[in-house]
């Protein structure tokens, strides 16, 4: 995992107290693997935009599924 | 087993934003807060003097707290300020929405400006003060607001079409922010009071008065005071399983 994606990871474990930090793996559905609910996602786009700076616009969120996904996206913005 | 008094003191140490809070019942939520040690910011509109003296008699208690002037009705002053705020105090754990006027008149010659001016204030600047607010609280799985209703808004008042449209409208809100923020520990409820003195119900007329006070099984009119206590209440833990409720403090006028 490069810096980016653990930092995905842990910002994700913060947001979903229930889920063990071990178990999020890249290619884990965030709603459907691990639990996410909508205010779940809310707060974890809040948190990616303020610890990455980047913006989520909603087109942007829908086609986010798993956590791997969320890295690529991050990665995809600090190149601009 | 903790005792009553620390039970409110569960108060102590945290930072609330009172709308409106340089008079009436705005001032006295604010001064009652500040005495159970919240560190208490107070927003006004216009009435720099008011404010100054509320938080003057902040101070005095002694208290904790400071003033912050803009108008909730704009969103892109909303958000700027309470960005200012979050990076001052780190978190601001209670929201009162208690900003609220009146522009009483019958329908038919209400003009546009009264009602919008009345919604903007009591709705839509309650709205986005939560939703400022929001971000963070999620964030610190903690949260208290406190939206002041009105009976106007529960019993319908002629004349005041546009008020308890506000007033009403606030309910709503804030039964849905209850269930969308009870995951996060956040409780939002509203507080109702029925004739209160030295406020928006000043501009009614010794006969009107009594003919309310009539229909006032206590056979009075509340206090800001009584009105404070309230907000206090829901704001501390002895209300840490009450969300999404109506608490009406005026003298039995509505049951």
């Amino acid at each position: 995992m490069d810096d980016i994606e653990k930092k995905v990871v842990d910002l994700v474990a913060e947001v979903l107290v229930d889920v063990n930090k071990e178990n999020i793996r890249l290619d884990a559905k965030i709603v459907e693997d691990l639990g996410a609910e909508s205010l779940d996602i809310y707060d974890m786009i809040a948190l990616l935009e303020d610890e990455f700076g980047t913006e989520i616009s909603d087109e942007e969120v829908e086609k986010i599924r798993t956590v791997q996904d969320v890295a690529d996206f991050i990665k995809a913005g600090q190149k601009k | 087993m903790t005792d009553t008094k620390s039970l409110l003191l569960s108060l102590e140490g945290k930072t609330a934003l009172v709308t409106g809070g340089s008079r009436g019942i705005g001032r006295e939520i604010s001064i009652l807060l500040a005495r159970y040690g919240v560190f208490v910011v107070v927003n006004f509109k216009s009435d720099d003097r008011a404010a100054q003296k509320t938080l003057d008699a902040i101070l005095e208690l002694p208290g904790k707290g400071s003033l912050k002037k803009f108008d909730i009705c704009d969103s892109a002053d909303v958000e700027k300020n309470v960005k200012e705020m979050i990076a001052e105090r780190k978190s601001v754990e209670i929201l009162v929405n208690n900003a609220g006027i009146a522009r009483d008149g019958l329908l038919g010659r209400m003009k546009d400006a009264d009602w919008k001016t009345v919604v903007d204030t009591n709705l839509t600047g309650a709205f986005n003060m939560c939703r400022a607010l929001a971000k963070s609280m999620i964030r610190n799985r903690y949260g208290r607001i406190v939206n002041i209703s009105s009976t106007a808004g529960e019993l319908g008042n002629a004349g005041q079409v546009n008020y308890s449209a506000a007033k009403s409208g606030l309910i709503g809100l804030t039964k849905s922010l209850a269930r969308e923020l009870a995951p996060r520990n956040i409780l939002v409820n509203c507080v109702s009071p029925g004739i209160i003195s030295g406020g928006i119900s000043e501009e009614l007329s010794e006969n009107q008065m009594e003919a309310i006070i009539q229909h006032v099984p206590l056979g009075r009119l509340g206090t800001p005071k009584d009105v404070a206590a309230a907000v206090a209440f829901l704001c501390s833990d002895m209300a840490n399983y009450i969300t999404g409720q109506v608490l009406r403090i005026n003298g039995g006028l509505y049951m």
